[in-house]
């Protein structure tokens, strides 16, 4: 809990070294020292701006002071971030209510807890990801400067970014500020085959010989430029097609890459205000796969399974993650000793 | 005698390899029930996407958080599969072990028809046996509470949570002690029934309670025994299996072949327990037996002396 120059945190005895719940609340209480005591929001009406920044910096905190895997809970093999955590409670009350909101108007319990403390946490990760993280610290540190001793809202906190970074950030802010539209983008599909000679004339030849072509939302190019090369018996030649969707109202810039075969990857822009966009390609090998966003750079997106996709299924992972589900399926089968669990809830 | 037991137990179990097989075969199958809605759920879930090469390596956490939100319906299946499967696995554990504890007071060898008329016979009796276990598992779960009680009496209300931590601990043990027993008592009445031909149940619970706590040193000696070597098995088991992490389809076959082989010895743990605890019942029956002034002609001695000591 914070006070104005005073802070609590509690703890369990024998709680293991690998979960820093402690560390988690007092790097987060020690935070509130600036938002929202050197800058005093009204942590009624915005609640986010005293527990959301605060969230944000809290991970900033936790990952710079144990790196970048299991900051949080590293435990039996087990490694969980600070901002996994935010963005799995994001994902528990993702499209309750908008972020900015006063705290007597969410929803429930759990949408106020989610709007205030995770989903900023997530939103200004996003943000840092977009920007950069020195102009994302350049930001925050202005915001500190300008304010200190003030009483900012959500607005000014706008026009301190879009100031710093030297953008109109509004449509950010718009979406993920003032309403409770959710980000997801997925690799719908992804197509690669051998271009078969043409039997006659192609009336649609646009496209040389291994060069690339790409669609702009919904207009189709055509690559049958091959036919003529394949014919002529030169090397053989793959027509590729990467289709990527917008699946949810959000709309935020997005990169693709597209991998093929001989270990190329080519890297895509796209704007993501359209539902689809697809690309194709013409290359003497196959494509093997494509994923949108593959660096989870955008935190906000509530599915990143549904980000990538393999032109050739891989069911490794669930085999292996099936393989230990029976496992323990069966362990817990045959175990009557596992009936000693519930007395295990009652040490902590 | 708890040597002499453990060893003819072992003994008996490595001349029964088939009846361990077919212990394993039906915790697989029932494991495999529980699997397949998550299996399926797995499949839909991930389908192509390059996250299924990712999670044959290391765990995802992203991912995990994603597939349990978005799977809730399912899950509630699941949970509800987790409270009938493991009680249904019970009862047909309950009806093997009427074969197998048949298949160890006759001393003789795994027959497929002796197997499975001696599970048939004794799986009613041993339902209703299970039904007169309950207040003792009750009991014996409560048990725990004892420390509370102590707790409470020495500190009052509001401890120091050192000694609630501990305290919490110790319940741990107790329970596990419980558990320990109450196996104990629950096999040594089925022991009773099969080799009494006992029809009243409580006639069985009653002398498994009395020859579990009437031999309480041997008794508790081989359950714990047993006990400690799965514990141990277990200890062997997860280093290696955390050793196979690597994303490659061989190596999660080997997991799954380690794994498999790790229930495999437990079973073959299971039944090295209910032999040794047939053979420790009829070797303390035959020395608690009155003697007659001639010695039956076909009495088995073997371990007889350590008992008599």
């Amino acid at each position: 809990m914070e006070y104005p120059t005073l802070i609590t945190a509690g703890t369990t005895y024998g709680l293991p070294t690998g979960v820093r719940a402690v560390e988690v609340v007092i790097i987060h209480e020690f935070g509130h020292n600036f938002w929202y005591h050197l800058l005093a929001s009204n942590e009624f009406e915005e609640s986010w701006l005293d527990e959301g920044v605060n969230s944000y910096t809290e991970t900033q905190i936790l990952e710079d002071k144990y790196g970048p895997s299991g900051d949080v809970i590293n435990l039996f093999g087990i490694k969980i971030n600070n901002i996994q955590m935010h963005r799995g409670r994001y994902l528990t009350a993702k499209d309750f209510d908008p972020t900015v909101r006063p705290a007597w108007g969410y929803y429930s319990g759990g949408s106020y807890g989610t709007n205030s403390y995770s989903k900023p946490a997530v939103l200004l990760t996003t943000l840092q990801n977009y920007l950069g993280e020195e102009k994302m610290r350049e930001v925050m540190r202005t915001y500190v400067a300008r304010w200190r001793f003030k009483h900012p809202t959500s607005r000014d906190f706008i026009n301190v970014v879009n100031e710093v970074s030297g953008q109109d950030l509004n449509w950010y802010f718009d979406q993920a500020l003032y309403s409770n539209v959710v980000l997801d983008y997925s690799v719908d599909k992804v197509l690669t085959h051998e271009v078969q000679s043409s039997k006659g004339y192609d009336f649609e030849f646009s496209a040389p010989a291994s060069q690339d072509s790409s669609l702009t939302n919904g207009h189709e190019a055509s690559a049958n430029g091959a036919d003529t090369a394949a014919a002529q018996g030169k090397p053989k030649l793959y027509a590729s097609e990467v289709h990527v969707r917008r699946l949810g109202q959000f709309k935020f810039p997005v990169e693709m890459v597209a991998t093929f075969a001989n270990g190329e990857k080519v890297h895509e822009s796209w704007d993501g205000q359209e539902t689809w966009r697809k690309f194709h390609y013409l290359k003497p090998t196959k494509l093997v796969s494509a994923a949108v966003d593959p660096d989870h750079k955008i935190v906000l997106d509530v599915n990143y399974t549904n980000n990538s996709k393999l032109v050739s299924s891989a069911s490794l992972g669930t085999n292996k993650l099936s393989a230990r589900f029976l496992f323990w399926m069966q362990f817990l089968l045959e175990q009557p000793e596992w009936l000693v669990l519930p007395s295990f809830e009652m040490i902590f | 005698m708890l040597i002499a037991s453990l060893k003819h137990g072992f003994a008996q179990m490595r001349a029964n390899k088939r009846m361990v097989l077919v212990f394993y075969l039906a915790n697989f199958l029932f494991g495999l029930i529980l699997l397949l809605p998550i299996r399926a759920m797995l499949s839909n879930y991930i389908g192509d996407s390059s996250m299924g090469a990712k999670l044959g390596g290391a765990l995802d956490m992203d991912f995990v958080f994603e597939f349990f939100g978005s799977n809730e319906a399912v899950l509630t299946t699941q949970r509800a599969m987790l409270l009938v499967v493991p009680g249904l696995y019970w009862l047909f554990g309950l009806f093997l072990s009427g074969g197998a504890f048949t298949i160890f007071a006759t001393q003789e060898r795994y027959m497929p028809q002796q197997f499975w008329s001696g599970a048939a016979a004794h799986f009613g009796r041993f339902v209703r046996l299970a039904l007169y276990a309950i207040p003792v598992l009750g009991i014996l779960f409560c048990v725990q509470f004892l420390e509370t009680g102590v707790q409470r009496l020495i500190w009052g209300k509001d401890a120091y949570q050192s000694i609630t931590y501990w305290g919490g601990w110790v319940r741990i043990a107790i329970t596990a002690l419980s558990v320990i027993l109450f196996g104990m008592i629950f096999d040594y009445a089925r022991v009773h029934a099969v080799l009494h031909e006992e029809r009243k149940m409580r006639v069985s619970i009653w002398q498994g309670i009395k020859f579990a706590f009437g031999n309480f040193l041997t008794t508790f000696g081989l359950g714990l025994f047993m006990f400690i070597a799965g514990a141990l098995l277990l200890a062997l088991y997860n280093p290696l299996a955390n050793s196979f992490s690597a994303a490659n389809m061989f190596i999660v076959l080997l997991l799954f072949l380690l794994q498999q082989f790790y229930m495999l010895a437990r079973m073959a743990l299971k039944l090295t327990l209910y032999a040794s605890e047939v053979h420790l019942y009829q070797q303390r029956a035959t020395a608690a037996a009155p003697v007659s002034s001639e010695p039956a002609p076909n009495l088995d001695l073997e371990g007889l002396a350590p008992a008599l000591e």
